[in-house]
């Protein structure tokens, strides 16, 4: 089929932004990850419910749940930072306050992963 | 691709360029003479509009009529922005967790709270929703289901879906 991009475009796989195709499968990879961790975060709010400190450390100190929520933390912030950071793209339309959310957003999502997953390995370490 | 560029074969097509030139003059007049009986803005206002915020813009959210599948489609993003905030109440308690036991008390005492109850029943539906139209979406990228009749029907199915799993997870702990 002809096509009518640019010749130079399609050889760099780049769309109109210089990027996007890397962003899709980027979503599509965290997407999938969480379909699992999400049926597993279910179950386990289900497990926690009411669930006091000690016994809710004991369960998340196991070392599967550990690992499954680690991945959940982190596969979660990215794949959210990869929506909203779209949502921006799309909805704000001073430049300014674009990069600035942008920057927020990202940044948020660094320290969320990072506060999350400590959390985790203190719980599960010193249990 | 600069040897090409050099070769004969591209300085010959260069060396003609009378023919070329004279075929394109009498395009160029033509589609001049064509274009001034066409009324549209003046060059002075494209010039104005480009320049300035009042360039045209592709139609927007309210120049469509709602449809099941555009509404559920917004949901989506709707429900993605809600659970990036949601997020963040997941790592509150983790993080309360991680710091002892008094931390998590006061935390659940904020759990519970009438608002914050309302806000996690509205997260647990997000979840839901965003788990099962996310499938639905990524379905759609192998190239299933994506004739309308299976695009409303599979919105159903898992709009459904979500009210009826968010209903059972609180049923359950209510």
């Amino acid at each position: 089929m002809k096509t009518l991009r640019n010749p130079m475009a399609l050889a760099r796989n780049h769309g109109s932004a210089g990027s996007g195709v890397e962003h899709w499968w980027a979503q599509r990879f965290s997407a999938i990850l969480l379909v699992p961790l999400t049926v597993w975060l279910v179950w386990g709010l289900s497990v926690l419910a009411g669930a006091d400190h000690a016994s809710a450390s004991a369960w998340l100190a196991a070392p599967w749940n550990a690992a499954m929520a680690v991945l959940l933390v982190a596969a979660s912030f990215y794949h959210a930072r990869l929506g909203m950071q779209v949502v921006i793209e799309d909805y704000v339309h001073h430049r300014a306050l674009e990069v600035a959310l942008q920057v927020l957003v990202a940044a948020a999502a660094l320290v969320g992963t990072v506060v999350g997953i400590l959390s985790i390995l203190k719980v599960a370490l010193s249990a | 691709m600069k040897v090409v560029l050099a070769s004969p074969e591209g300085a010959r097509v260069q060396s003609r360029p009378a023919t070329v030139t004279g075929k394109r003059t009498v395009a160029a007049s033509t589609f001049e003479n064509t274009a001034r009986e066409v009324t549209g803005p003046s060059q002075q206002e494209l010039k104005l509009r480009m320049n300035s915020n009042q360039r045209p813009l592709s139609p927007h959210l309210q120049i469509y009529r709602p449809q099941w599948t555009s509404v559920l489609s917004i949901l989506h993003r709707a429900s993605g922005v809600a659970l990036s905030f949601g997020t963040i109440l997941m790592v509150v308690w983790l993080a309360a967790l991680a710091r002892g036991d008094a931390a998590f008390e006061s935390t659940l005492a904020l759990f519970s709270h009438p608002a914050v109850l309302i806000a996690l029943v509205g997260w647990t539906l997000a979840l839901f929703y965003h788990l099962l139209n996310g499938i639905r979406h990524l379905l759609w990228d192998t190239g299933m289901l994506l004739d309308l009749k299976s695009a409303r029907a599979s919105g159903w199915l898992m709009a459904v879906l979500a009210l009826v799993l968010t209903a059972i997870v609180w049923g359950g702990l209510a």
